[in-house]
């Protein structure tokens, strides 16, 4: 009984979100930039470290994020406000990574840098610490050298919380091939990261 | 009941992972082959336990810091674009726009067919052309790119209509070659314009 509560309690307060990101949305659509301000507030670090995992540049996944919420506002006004906003800015922000890879015309398998490091957890010891971001650094490198198709898939799958018909849209690519790729990049990175767990 | 293969099993392993399989009716039936699969199988059983592993790594990588200026850096550049609503009305009439020239553009080729035939058969090769111009149209820089290949495609064009209209027969035209060769050309510009209005607004549709 105390759970069906809990959980329709969790529900009204999504559904509130939802209606207050709505209102947020149909503010921006009239113009109100604070509205709009408000939405980058809310989805800047998911964009923002989504385009970190596709570029592995801290500062073209800055330029890259940026360029996506200047697309979506500009595209704002056709926007259903009925959808959820996140797929649609995922997808805008897959586009812009994407035609960035294709002008840059890096091959995966060669980013090696390492991406900036998260912010410290103080509640971490120090050996601890250096233990968690080596194995950050590692598991977004071996994201980083997927093929682009299955990187994008398992990016928006595990790090966007999408399903696989949010991801067949936001790709335009068949339901089927939503889980092959997904599927083939999982098995990728298990061979890769193997180790990782067998130690 | 059907045993499953290993890699039928690994399917069926990925959608239970997402939550695909025990919740769903139509899944029971295969959660009950799975789960027979996994009982005698090693393999599989070392599968799933990566694929939890994975599952729970990527679930607990911390994100990235967002840098402090990004958003600053976007509303900074929003003042530089037009409102919002006045993309949306250019975007109608950039379709509309497109629309009228594409008919005008028809009309104008249907009256004057026999030129139109004889100079589609010393058309130079434009495929190469094209396929180039759709290479370099990516991004606003590479539009000008665009431009310039399909100024070259109309130069070229305009050469093998000089030569064509050389070659036509002495018949008295009804209209002055000049006339029709001056109409052919705004035709074909019409076609030019519709064309790259099209391309921009898949290009924007494609990019939103």
């Amino acid at each position: 009984m105390r759970r069906s509560t809990r959980r329709s309690t969790s529900g009204d307060e999504r559904g509130r979100e939802r209606g207050r990101e709505c209102g947020l949305i149909q503010a921006a659509q009239a113009g109100d930039k604070e509205a709009f301000a408000e939405l980058v507030r809310r989805y800047q670090g998911r964009i923002y470290n989504m385009a970190l995992r596709m570029a592995g540049d801290p500062q073209t996944a800055a330029d890259l994020a940026q360029e996506s919420f200047l697309r979506a506002y500009a595209a704002l006004p056709r926007f259903d406000v009925t959808r959820p906003l996140a797929p649609w800015l995922y997808k805008i922000t897959t586009n812009l990574c994407r035609n960035w890879l294709a002008r840059r015309r890096l091959p995966t398998e060669s980013l090696d840098e390492p991406v900036p490091r998260e912010v410290p957890d103080e509640s971490l010891e120090p050996g601890r610490l250096v233990e968690r971001r080596e194995l950050a650094d590692r598991i977004r490198r071996e994201i980083a050298k997927l093929p682009l198709e299955h990187r994008l898939v398992v990016e928006l799958r595990h790090f966007g919380g999408l399903s696989y018909d949010e991801i067949a849209r936001t790709l335009d690519i068949p339901l089927s091939d939503v889980k092959s790729r997904l599927f083939r990049g999982r098995r990728k990175l298990r061979e890769r990261l193997r180790d990782v767990w067998n130690t | 009941m059907e045993y499953l293969t290993c890699d039928e099993a690994e399917i069926l392993l990925n959608l239970r992972l997402d939550g695909l399989l025990d919740g769903a009716d139509s899944g029971r039936a295969d959660a009950a082959r799975l789960d027979a699969h996994l009982a005698v199988c090693p393999a599989c059983q070392a599968f799933l336990a990566d694929m939890e592993a994975l599952n729970t790594t990527l679930a607990a990588l911390p994100d990235a810091p967002v840098p402090p200026a990004m958003l600053t850096g976007v509303l900074e550049r929003i003042p530089a674009l037009p409102p919002a609503n006045d993309l949306a009305r250019w975007r109608w009439l950039l379709g509309a726009s497109a629309t009228l020239e594409a008919v005008a553009a028809a009309l104008l080729l249907l009256l004057h067919w026999p030129l139109v035939s004889a100079f589609a058969q010393g058309l130079v090769p434009t495929a190469a052309l094209d396929a180039a111009g759709h290479r370099l149209a990516d991004g606003l820089g590479a539009w000008l790119a665009w431009f310039s290949v399909q100024a070259a495609l109309i130069q070229a064009q305009w050469q093998a209509l000089t030569h064509q209209v050389a070659l036509l027969e002495p018949t008295p035209p009804a209209l002055d070659l000049a006339v029709q060769a001056a109409v052919l050309l705004v035709a074909v510009l019409l076609v030019w314009g519709a064309g790259n209005r099209l391309l921009a607004t898949l290009s924007l549709r494609a990019q939103t």
